[in-house]
């Protein structure tokens, strides 16, 4: 809705309400994981009908059948209100507003299920005993103001001037309160149906940003272009002594294809612009609403030792707050190139870009004798560059009714860790180390498998001649390890583990094609990266580290005394040692992927125009068709570093539909 | 059209309004205050305050985790990979996350207590003396949990106030063992001062008291060879006069049915648990009655060759002494021995919760009762690695469920306060036949045993400290401490040696080569372990730990 009031008010509103709900398994995807970990042999019912059941094993058809539903509903409301005012020649005075408020409900109904022997009936397993019925509210307001002083004008057709002073508020109020009971006597998910454990809590969350900006644009006949920005942000998540910060950018840019010079060239290269900013941006994203205070948190019955024999809530700090967390700041800078040949037929983009990420918010681990188990206090402990550059190539033509367009775009970006405080290195499977990729792959190198000649026996047991970690019971068919000291005697965690690679994708790429033939069109998109490191880890990737992780068809070429020429370590039950994170392990990620395909036809506005329609199309579209990757089968390349295996995969999907505009 | 626009009008006034109050408390905007957490500051003023931030401590102390740690000694040996057992095996990579965890954990537990004693002084109290007190149990949960502390690594960092990320005392190096236990020792004594003899009870049931800081404080004196004070400790709590041995008046079953629902502190008979883990149907309640038998796995709990064997024959001889002592069959092995070999592993003939035995199915008319044991995996009974199963600590209606198990997990025992009476007198050499009839002999009466005899022992041949290293070995199995004991004693190579089961001939099937026997015919089930001293003795310096602050050195041999 839009209404313009008298000379000088002009009034913008829009409202959207959205209703949505969806219905799931109360256990999530837990049966997605019970179904890749169930032995092959365990009978989905038994003999006398009961579910069936193995040593400890859940039941994925089980539990997605009967083991209960979380069902979800949503109210959402959006608005947006401007209003603006034009004060005088060239000056407008703005006002927005913008709400965004939810009420959620989800309701969790866990239902027992029974296991029943068929050797006598018995019941020999359950799950989800007692039954339970679990309630949760949640709700939300997100609330923006905006206010700008706006002007525009030019001066003797020549000087374009533009300037803008302006004040945000931002700010967002959760609270959410749950509620279960058990023991509810019949198949309804109702709270006031359960007789015992009736439980409740609550919990919420706020922080508020504001800030003062300005702005000011300055172009001469549109072929030399100026810009600077400032601004003061407010954030409520740091103490109010460091809570505000500057920012501010500049940018310049020359159109280089208005100068007088280039009048002869402009009708094949119409447009050339180069152009450079620098400037910074803060960033508040701490993790939590306060950290910089110190406080309790409750620990609820379920945790407590119950003193008396009665369920007791206790209060405790769980968490090191910080008083001198402030904001991150990141610094850009941008080199850019903008072409335009053949009447805007090509179109050309380039750019280079710094950016230096300066008081890197991180939760930095400490020595343990902190006590706070991982609730590390949040610091600005770090800096971080990402370099990088990207092109962006068009063309766009007809020939008749035929008109085609191509889109091809390629970038890459490196990401480094450029200083870290003391105490900000981390070093796990995902390493936080100068020089280095933000949480880069981290491991040993793998020499090769080890064979029965790389062993002496001595008192009958074999000792390997090569180093390995102590602790480790080492054989033929584990993987040997490279020390770092060629003469080590022993591979350590300490010396022994190097950046392995990096989950940071590199050389990005996409290329979309449009063509369109009379009423038909036709669309698609590919997209791909052209260097990542992948790593599955778990059951994803390993048998019988564990009672659920089953052996895969790769297995087959594990290393066995008759197979020694093997691609996978020796089968060892329950054990890590070949399993912990190694070059091996580290697999190409890189793909190319067909993430759309269209086709459609529209319907000839004149056939159209009885139906009052003023478009009718009809369209086939599917996503995630094809995958071109060298990545472990059966798992999706962009699955998340480190995944066990309890991941949903990108999905293929299928439409068919219409898009119909009624006049 | 024209209503409308009034509308909007009166809008744009109210955000103009809006935005200039925005301005006017700009300071204030920001300003946001936790709704459903505490800000340290208000808190700390009332007895209740104390009370819930006591209550957060109390559930800090280890639960089921105490039994778990049974797994590190040679009593028991669980089936698969666990930590405990690899720690116990010798054989584990400085790297090992329970190791790591146990660190963190444990300095977690001493950050919150240290949190109460800097805040405690300021509250109002509803009883006089109520805060003193309320800071003495967390003083000797502070101390539990530096006793595992040191235990574990040797020299640590002492602790006794919170820290923050800038104070220099994180990078501090280790406090030496024997500071650390001075401290203790002397933080304990405080702590029995303010704290009541009774055995608390109603809606104090559970907490820690007088007999609980000095029980502490004699196991932690014998532990650093301070027999003096461990004798002066444990007889101040014999001298109450407040605890008894659980005893129902049945000796075939009182030392058994302690560890049931029945010994529960909330049951209201036991005046023998000094302190425990209390657990509350529903609400809080952890697994391992199943895990003791579960009846479609390997049990995870399971007595060893070693063990059974510990226990003397019911006229006083070791097995490899007594007449008694038969071993031609299964069933032979648990005739004329000490009642509480009976009451504590699991006899032919015994009703369980592990369903279907080592008989074939078709045979077996009724699985509640255990006849033979079962050593291949069908997912319809038990499955024992050595043989045996353990009945201690099984509360038998826990068993068919999966977390349902809300027993007690006994820390301190009267039993064992007698225990470490003994012991102190011996290692000073004052122990006398009295000495034993008031604290040995009291836990052989509960279950009929013959009496530990001073003359009788040097007749046979028997060493003194062998044997109460024995009783206490029988009386204390499966609730965490025999790994402990075993260090102390510096008995590593026991933890060396290969763990077995039953003799081999007692089962047709043990004949097959998938399974190891010994040279001496039984059944092998872990042949990897390795004790290097004085390496074992102590755990490494986690590898995090160490990476963090390396100025906490290592420990020898790692």
């Amino acid at each position: 809705m839009n209404t313009q009031i008298g000379e000088r008010l002009k009034v913008d509103g829009n409202l959207g309400y959205i209703d949505r709900s969806n219905d799931g398994s109360a256990s999530g995807t837990g049966a997605l994981s019970a179904a890749l970990g169930i032995r092959p042999l365990v009978p989905v019912r038994f003999t006398n009908d009961s579910w069936g059941y193995h040593g400890g094993q859940s039941n994925p058809v089980a539990i997605a059948s009967d083991g209960g539903t979380n069902s979800f509903t949503s109210q959402e409301i959006t608005a947006n209100l401007a209003a603006t005012l034009n004060i005088a020649k060239g000056l407008d005075l703005k006002g927005q507003y913008g709400l965004v408020k939810y009420n959620s409900k989800r309701t969790i109904h866990l239902k027992t299920i029974n296991y029943y022997s068929p050797d006598d009936e018995q019941l020999i397993y359950q799950t989800n005993f007692p039954n339970k019925v679990t309630m949760e509210h949640y709700s939300g307001t997100y609330q923006t103001f905006i206010g700008t002083l706006n002007y525009n004008r030019t001066f003797q057709e020549k000087h374009n001037l533009t300037g803008l002073l302006g004040y945000s508020l931002e700010e967002n109020v959760g609270a959410d309160f749950g509620a279960s009971r058990t023991h509810i006597p019949v198949d309804l998910p109702s709270l006031s149906l359960g007789t015992e454990n009736q439980l409740n809590e609550s919990s919420s969350n706020q922080n508020a940003l504001m800030s003062f900006f300005g702005r000011v644009n300055y172009d001469y006949e549109g072929r030399y272009l100026l810009e600077g920005n400032f601004r003061r942000d407010g954030s409520s998540r740091f103490h109010p002594d460091v809570r505000w910060n500057w920012f501010g950018s500049f940018s310049a840019g020359w159109v280089f294809t208005e100068e007088a010079f280039f009048d002869s060239l402009r009708d094949t290269w119409n447009l050339g612009k180069v152009r450079f900013s620098y400037g910074t941006q803060g960033n508040d994203r701490v993790g939590r609403d306060h950290p910089f205070m110190p406080i309790l948190s409750s620990a609820q019955i379920t945790s407590n030792n119950p003193i008396g024999n009665v369920g007791r809530v206790g209060f405790r700090q769980s968490f090191i707050p910080n008083q001198l967390v402030s904001w991150e700041s990141s610094e850009k800078m941008n080199i850019g190139l903008d072409l335009a040949f053949f009447a805007q037929r090509l179109t050309v983009t380039g750019e280079y870009f710094i950016n230096n990420t300066r008081d890197l918010l991180l939760n930095t681990p400490l020595p343990d004798v902190i006590g706070v188990g991982s609730g590390y206090p949040s610091q600005n402990a770090g800096a971080m560059q990402n370099k990088g550059w990207e092109v962006v190539l068009g063309w766009q033509d007809h020939i008749g009714d035929f008109s085609y367009r191509a889109n091809f775009n390629l970038s890459d970006v490196r990401n480094k860790i450029t200083h870290l405080d003391d105490y900000a290195v981390s070093l796990g499977n995902n390493v936080r180390l100068v020089g280095h990729p933000l949480d880069a792959y981290y491991g040993f190198k793998v020499d090769r498998i080890a064979q029965e000649s790389d062993f002496t026996t001595v008192d009958g047991r074999l000792v390997p001649n090569f180093p390995f970690q102590r602790g480790d019971l080492v054989g033929p068919g584990d993987l040997i390890y490279v020390p770092t000291d060629p003469e080590a005697t022993e591979i350590t965690v300490g010396n022994d583990r190097h950046v392995l690679g990096s989950d940071i994708p590199r050389y990005t790429y996409g290329f979309r094609g449009d063509l369109a033939y009379k009423n038909f069109d036709f669309s698609f998109f590919l997209q791909g990266v052209g260097k990542v490191d992948g790593y599955l880890g778990g059951n994803a990737r390993h048998a019988f580290i564990n009672n659920s992780a089953l052996p895969q068809e790769i297995h087959l070429d594990r290393w066995t005394p008759d197979n020694t020429d093997a691609s996978y370590p020796r089968f060892v039950y329950l054990r890590d040692h070949n399993t912990r994170l190694s070059s091996k392990w580290i697999e190409d990620a890189s793909y190319l992927r067909l993430k759309n395909v269209q086709i459609g036809y529209t319907f000839s506005p004149e056939w159209m125009e009885r139906l009052r329609v003023s478009k009718l199309r009809l369209y086939a579209s599917a996503d995630n068709l094809l995958t071109k990757t060298n990545f472990f089968y059966g798992y999706d390349p962009e699955v998340p570093g480190g995944n066990t295996g309890g991941y949903y995969p990108q999905v293929k999907t299928f439409v068919f539909g219409i898009n119909l505009n009624l006049r | 059209m024209t209503l409308r626009h009034k509308k909007y009008h009166k809008i744009i006034y109210t955000f103009s309004a809006i935005s200039l109050i925005g301005l006017a408390s700009c300071s204030d905007f920001l300003d946001r205050v936790p709704q459903d957490e505490i800000v340290n500051e208000t808190y700390w003023k009332t007895q209740e305050h104390l009370e819930m931030a006591a209550t957060a401590i109390y559930s800090r102390v280890k639960a089921k985790n105490f039994v778990d740690m049974e797994n590190m000694g040679e009593n028991t040996m669980w089936p698969s990979t666990n930590q405990y057992k690899d720690i116990g095996s010798g054989v584990f990579p400085v790297t090992q996350p329970t190791v790591n965890s146990e660190w963190a954990n444990m300095y977690r537990d001493v950050r919150e207590c240290n949190a109460f004693l800097e805040n405690y002084a300021g509250a109002t109290e509803n009883q006089v003396g109520a805060k003193e007190r309320l800071a003495a149990e967390v003083r000797v949960i502070r101390a539990l949990a530096y006793s595992f502390l040191t235990s574990f690594y040797g020299d640590i960092p002492l602790l006794t106030k919170t820290l923050n990320p800038d104070d220099p005392e994180l990078y501090d190096d280790r406090t030496p063992q024997s500071e650390v236990v001075d401290f203790l020792l002397q933080d304990l004594d405080a702590a029995a001062a303010a704290l009541p003899s009774g055995i608390p009870s109603g809606e104090n049931l559970g907490r820690v008291s007088k007999g609980t800081a000095l029980t502490l404080k004699s196991r932690i004196a014998l532990t650093y060879g301070r027999y003096d004070v461990a004798e002066q400790a444990a007889k101040a709590v014999m001298d109450m006069g407040v605890y008894e041995l659980y005893n129902t008046g049945n000796p075939e079953t009182n030392y058994w049915e302690l560890f049931t629902r029945a010994g529960k502190l909330a049951g209201g008979r036991n005046k023998e648990t000094i302190f425990a883990r209390m657990h509350l149907t529903d609400v809080i309640m952890h697994n391992l009655s199943r895990e003791i038998q579960v009846p479609d796995q390997f049990a995870r709990f399971v007595p060893t060759r070693s063990l059974v064997e510990s226990y003397l024959c019911s006229d006083g001889l070791p097995i490899d002494k007594s007449p008694l002592y038969k071993d031609d069959t299964y069933a032979d092995i648990f005739q004329n021995r000490d009642p509480r070999m009976t009451q504590t592993i699991l006899v032919p003939g015994d009703k369980w919760g592990g369903r279907f035995d080592g008989r074939p199915i078709a045979e077996n008319s009724d699985p509640t009762i255990f006849q033979v044991p079962k050593f291949s995996q069908d997912g319809r009974g038990s499955v024992t690695t050595t043989g045996y199963y353990y009945k201690k600590y099984v509360e038998p209606t826990a068993v068919g469920l999966v977390g349902r198990d809300d027993n007690d997990i006994h820390h301190m025992r009267y039993a064992e306060v007698l225990l470490n009476y003994a012991e102190a007198r011996l290692e000073q050499g004052k122990l006398t036949q009295s000495d034993l009839d008031i604290s040995i002999n009291l836990l052989r009466d509960r279950v009929g045993m013959t009496r530990m005899n001073l003359n009788f022992l040097a007749q046979n041949g028997m060493d003194v400290r062998a044997e109460i290293r024995r009783e206490r070995r029988v009386e204390l199995v499966l609730e965490g401490h025999r790994y402990f004991d075993v260090r102390r004693w510096k008995q590593g190579e026991l933890l060396g040696r290969d763990i077995e089961g039953v003799k081999a001939s007692w089962f047709s099937q043990l004949n097959a080569d998938t399974y190891r026997k010994s040279t001496d015919g039984f059944l092998l089930v872990q042949w990897t372990r390795a004790f290097e001293s004085p390496k074992n003795y102590l755990w490494p310096v986690p590898q995090t730990q160490f990476e963090r602050n390396p100025n906490l050195g290592q420990n020898p041999g790692w």
